[in-house]
Parts: structure tokens; sequence; C-alpha cells
């Protein structure tokens, strides 16, 4: 694969679980890894065995990472793609640390993006002009950090919704990173990679529903298998209707969560014909052994509130079209944590869209920033 | 003074007061919907209690009938779940007669309100006399179909009656029943001091996944109600208080009532803490979470507890959004409207009025 790939040397930004998944399993391809995280005690442990160790369904063992840094300059130097693994909140930290060594010639792609148009928002105020970038709405694997030195790669994703920035600058993009990742299905932009965030959809409800036997238990249960139950599901299900109907009042290409869980490989065809959260969950193998999260205080609610309910509110908002039960959910789900979620979030505000018009917004979308 | 009580609805709190009222030397005519509730009380010749009633108690009269259970009743003791008003309403309205009072026992929020309303929707016209207390006013469960435990009976337990016109003639009715009673300014107040309305639905959306995934597997109060559910209950809880205020309604906050209803400590209530409060509530701290949703905490205190809540918000121009969200995430859960199904203004026959007008019809009636 490597041998038609223009790219051969990759920056990964994160040592997380996705980050150390995509070195393994990038490394196994054939790629030239350079790993960096601004956190060094993340990466001591990695640097002292030169890699990462990987558990994964091709196979297990050491993967060697030539570069582990905590200095962006020498991660990003003559990498052809830039890729960002990252949760969204931390989006703004990774970009602006790579934005001054980042060049015309190198690839930005996010893994999961998902904050529409906030990256080119922090690329600008870096001194870029006209930036341009490319993202998936999910990350490629199902994987989990397991201890200092190690990862676990559960599966790796056979559907990602792929868009870039500008929206006329996808198909370019696009036919790069499919090189590294084939997996990646090309959308038109940046809006139709949030709609198919997956955990913005399913982690705020479940966690909402399940918040007093993560606190009594300490998360002793299985998040998905256990803690969706039928009426859970109902919930995620209220919800996606009401992210399915934003979109489509946007004119963007979305599908139901149940069909994108099952595109994505994470359930049965069963699960599908049934249309429903909660059978879409029950019946998914790769998710079945995940726990519950220990406290309340995790991404379920710190990221997906913040950066997934709030965007729709706000998309919904923009679009003519009410969300009742994201917004119930983002109140309650700030009462429960005992502070506001939305104070943090990402808003159109936030990405200097403060106050724009629906068509204003979706020609930036399509066609950038003329600067 | 009363002697022959007709006592509506056999579960636990009707078993349990057709066995003290029997032992206190009135005469109880007990009805219950199905004749399997009755058969083995029948069998048995009366109701078992232990706790503050011990002994075998036969009810003067055990029927399925409604009529020969009020024929000769000087009163009429509801004491069922708010959603068995329209039931009972339909019931009666072609039998009632002006001088025989009805006592809801609970009235929940808004009870007497509604049961009224249903009452005149079945085509009843004349005045009727109405009171009630805010809840049961025993602590009881039903050990057996024909045994019931009674922990105790519920102190300071807030009254009032609707027409409020009559308030001190029902009071007087009812205090030789039950001593425990405490008149408060109106039904307003009643329903405004609903706690199990404030803490149940909280504790059952936030452990609705627990619930379904173990069958209610764990102890409510003690393990469930945990610091972030506190929360939510804290800030529903000033909600609710805001909107009494807002219609000039005295009304305690969650954890004074809780207090002073003898159910938890006086360092939990002090220091504020809501979880706190339900972790040290002693009396509560055997009680095992419901087996499923389908239960009184969700069906009767969202449908019966929050949305009159949220209503009252609406009239008082008062914002509710922590009991709005509740409503809204329950009724997806449940794929029940409760917002709509529920004790709307209207369903207490109060819509189409405003504050004042409201005061006054809780104080005059129809």
């Amino acid at each position: 694969m490597t041998g038609t790939s223009p790219v051969k040397r990759i920056a990964i930004f994160g040592a997380g679980g996705g980050g150390t998944s995509a070195a393994a399993h990038l490394t196994t391809l054939g790629f030239e890894i350079r790993l960096y995280s601004q956190d060094q005690s993340a990466l001591a442990p990695l640097q002292e065995i030169g890699g990462i160790e990987f558990e994964a369904p091709f196979g297990r063992g050491l993967a060697k990472i030539p570069v582990i840094t905590s200095d962006a300059a020498t991660a990003m130097a003559g990498a052809e793609l830039v890729m960002i693994v990252s949760p969204a909140h931390l989006h703004e930290k990774w970009i602006s640390a790579a934005a001054p060594h980042l060049k015309n010639s190198q690839t930005l792609f996010v893994s999961p993006g998902h904050t529409l148009m906030l990256i080119p928002h922090i690329l600008r105020a870096n001194g870029i002009k006209g930036p341009v970038f490319c993202e998936t709405a999910t990350l490629p694997y199902l994987c989990r950090r397991t201890g200092p030195t190690t990862c676990r790669i559960s599966r790796v994703s056979d559907f990602m919704v792929f868009g870039g920035f500008p929206g006329r600058e996808t198909t370019r993009q696009f036919d790069i990173v499919s090189t590294v990742y084939p997996a990646v299905k090309k959308f038109s932009n940046v809006l139709e990679t949030v709609f198919p965030y997956g955990n913005a959809i399913h982690h705020p409800p479940a966690f909402l529903c399940n918040a007093g036997r993560v606190e009594a238990t300490g998360g002793n249960f299985r998040h998905y298998y256990d803690g969706i139950t039928p009426s859970v599901g109902r919930l995620i299900d209220a919800v996606d209707c009401e992210r399915v109907a934003v979109a489509d009042a946007l004119g963007a290409e979305t599908m139901p969560f149940v069909e994108l869980f099952f595109q994505m490989g994470y359930t049965t065809e069963a699960a599908r014909e049934s249309g429903i959260a909660y059978e879409a969950f029950h019946q998914s193998e790769p998710d079945k052994w995940i726990p519950a999260p220990q406290q309340l205080e995790h991404r379920y609610f710190l990221e997906d509130v913040p950066y997934g309910h709030i965007i729709y509110s706000e998309l919904g908002r923009l679009a003519g079209v009410s969300t009742p039960t994201i917004d119930h959910i983002i109140h309650l789900a700030s009462v429960s944590l005992g502070r506001d979620l939305s104070a943090d979030a990402l808003t159109l505000e936030k990405m200097g869209l403060a106050g724009v018009t629906k068509e204003k917004f979706l020609d930036l979308l399509e066609n950038g920033f003329d600067d | 003074m009363v002697k022959s009580i007709a006592v509506l609805g056999a579960g636990h709190g009707g078993c349990a007061a057709a066995a003290d009222l029997t032992a206190r030397g009135f005469e109880v005519r007990l009805h219950a919907r199905r004749e399997e509730t009755l058969s083995p009380l029948k069998k048995q010749g009366g109701i078992k209690a232990t706790g503050v009633q011990e002994g075998l108690f036969p009810a003067r009269l055990l029927t399925t009938d409604v009529e020969a259970a009020v024929s000769g009743a000087e009163i009429i003791m509801l004491v069922v779940p708010s959603v068995a008003h329209g039931f009972y309403a339909q019931a009666l309205a072609p039998l009632l007669t002006p001088d025989i009072p009805i006592f809801l026992n609970p009235g929940h929020t808004g009870g007497a309100l509604h049961f009224v309303r249903e009452l005149r929707r079945c085509g009843y016209v004349d005045p009727v006399k109405t009171c009630e207390t805010v809840t049961l006013t025993y602590i009881a469960r039903k050990t057996g179909p024909a045994e019931v435990d009674i922990f105790s009976c519920t102190k300071e337990l807030k009254f009032a009656a609707f027409p409020g016109k009559y308030a001190s003639q029902m009071f007087n009715f009812i205090k030789p029943l039950y001593p425990e009673i405490t008149a408060v300014s109106s039904v307003l107040e009643t329903a405004l001091t609903n706690i199990n309305a404030v803490f149940h639905a909280p504790g059952m959306l936030m452990n609705a996944g627990w619930i379904e995934n173990t069958g209610g597997d764990f102890l409510f109060y003690r393990e469930g109600i945990t610091p972030a559910i506190g929360r939510v209950i804290a800030e529903l809880d000033a909600e609710r208080m805001a909107v009494a205020k807002a219609l000039g309604v005295p009304a305690a906050s969650f954890l004074e009532n809780f207090y002073q209803a003898g159910l938890t400590t006086k360092e939990a209530m002090v220091s504020g803490d809501i979880s706190r409060a339900c972790v040290e509530s002693e009396p509560n701290w055997k009680i095992k979470s419901p087996p499923s949703l389908n239960h009184r905490y969700i069906h009767e205190d969202v449908g019966y507890g929050l949305v009159p809540f949220a209503e009252f918000g609406r009239l008082a121009g008062v914002q509710t959004p922590t009991i709005d969200g509740i409503i809204h995430v329950i009724s997806k859960m449940m794929d029940i409207p409760y917002g709509t199904e529920g004790l709307t203004l209207e369903a207490m026959g109060l819509s189409g009025l405003d504050p004042k007008g409201v005061l006054k019809f809780v104080e005059e009636g129809f």
C-alpha cells in the first residue's frame, strides 16, 4: 500500500489510545511514524522501549517508532501527512502547536475532527491564510490505552465519513488520505463530518441515564452492553431524530445513527433492520466489553456535551430547527456536574462565526476564507 | 363524630387504613377494583396487621362494588395512586351527594382539584367538599395478600381542603381519624410540598440503566441517590420553591421537609447535601429500587408531580428548566407524553385562570 501512496512519513499528534494505536497500525503498514505529544511523562515510557506495544486484530508486538518527541518541529519535519489524534477539546492546543511549522505541501488530517470551522479559525489566528485541512468524523480505531507502553485495538474501522475544508478541496485531500486509510468515505465538507460523530449522539444520554450507577459503583458495569437498556436506547433515538432533522435543514447528507453504526461495522444486520439504538448497542460485539467510566467527570460528558450536543443545538438554531431533547440533556448534564457545560463549548462564536447567517455559513463551508 | 368510612383502594395504604381504623373502632367499608385483591382477605376474615396495630381486623364490608362500599358511609376516603382518581370519579359521580365529604389520602399534587374536575367531567354538578393530605398517613407495606405491616404513622402531615372555605370544617371532621394532620393554607400548598415528585423522578431517570439492567437490584435511596443526582434534585427543588413563592404559597425546602418528616439526620439537613440526606435516611435504608421504570415513581411522580409543578410555573411566569428537562427526557424514554397526558392546569380545572383567579378558585370552588 505504501508503495502507491504519496505519503511516506506521518507525524502523529497525540499519544493517548488513538494516537498510539495509529502509530502502531501505520507502522505495521510500512509508514514512517513520528509521534508527538506535549505530555513528556506519557512519552518517556515509549521512548524507553522505542515504540508502542500493541495487541490488535492484525497482530501483536512492538511497533518501533523512530521519532518520539515533544518538539513539534522535529515531529513534522519532512512529513507528508500531519495527523492530529486527540479529543476535540484539545484541538486548539495541538493545532496551535502545529501551525508555526505547517507547510503548504503538508496535508493536515484531523481524526477525529468534528469541530466544524474551529480548526480553520485557529489556523487563521496563527497567521495561516486560506487554511486547508481535512478530517474524519470518528477515530479509525476502537481502542484503549492499556498501560504506559501498551495499547489495545479491538477493531480497525472500515467506514469513516471524510470531509475537507474548504469543501471544494475535499477531493484533492481525499485522494491523499485514502492511500493511508482506504476506509475513508468521501463526503462533501466538514459539516457532513460533524453529524456522524457517533459519540456525541449517544454518550450524553447514556451517561445521564447511568449517572447513579457510575457514581455508586465506580463504573463497575459495561457501559454499552449493560448501560444502554431499552429506555436509554429510546432516548438516544430521540436525540438522533433531532440531529438528522438539523442536518436535513442544512442540506447536509447524513444517515441515521443505527445505519452509521452498522456501516462502521459495529453491529449486526438484524440490529440495522430494527433501526433502534438499543438493538444496535446490545448486538455490538466490539463494544460489548467496554467498561463504564469510573466517574462522571469524564469525556462522555466533558467532551461530548460541549463539543457534540451543543454544536447540534447551535446548528439547529442556525437552521431554524428546534432540538428540545438535546437542549434538555445539555441542561441536565450541566446540573448533574454542578457547572455550566456550555461555558467552554464549541459554538459558532468560538469559530469566529457569531451572528453568521445560514447562507454565509454554507458559503464559507464550501469556499473557505479569502484572506 | 364519624363512624362509618368507605375506604377505596386496598393496596399498601388502603389495607393499613382499613386495619388501623377498624382497630380504633370505626366501621370500614373497603373497596378494591379486583376480586383477587379481596378474596384472600375474605378467606382470612379480615386483614392481619403488624406494627402500629397488631391482630386480625375484620372490615365491616369487603367489596368490588363502589356503590355498596359508599352506601351509608359518612366519608369516602380514597387511598389510591393519582392515576386511579379518574376511575373513582367516574364511579362516584352518579352516587355522590353534597353531604358526603371526600378525603384523598394522599392527594399528592393537585389531587383534590383533579378529582373534582373529573367529577364535573362525569356529569356531577352539585357542590362537593374535598380534602387531602400531601402524602399517605401511613408508612406501610403489604407483606402478603392479606397482611400489612404498618411501620409508623406520618407525623405533622400537611392537610388542606378544596374549596378552601370548608377548611376548618373538613379539618375538624378528619382530625379524630388522623390526629397527625396539620392544616396548611390551601391545596396549592399541599400540591407544592409533594417531596416524592422532587426526588423520585431524578432518581429514576439517572438510574434508568441500572434499573432496567438489574431489575432494580440496588437500594434506591442509600445507593441510588448519588452526589450528581443530589445536585439535580436540589436544582429541581429550587425551581419548585420559586414557583411556590411566586404564587404566594409557603414552601419549605426538600431537606427541611425530609428532616421534619423524621426521614434524615439533622446533620444531613444542615449540610444542605441532598445525596447525604438520602444516604442517611434510616427509615429508607432498606427500600429497594423499583424493578422497572414502569412504576409509580415515574407515572405518578412525573405525570402527577413534576407536570403540575411545571404547569404552576407557567401560571406564575417562573422558568422551570430542570423540571421541564426531566419531564421531556423521561417522556422520550417511556414513550409517554407526560407533559400533555399528565396533570395539566386544564386537568386540575384551572385553565384560563390567572394566578389571582386560581387563588380565588381554590378558595371558592365552582
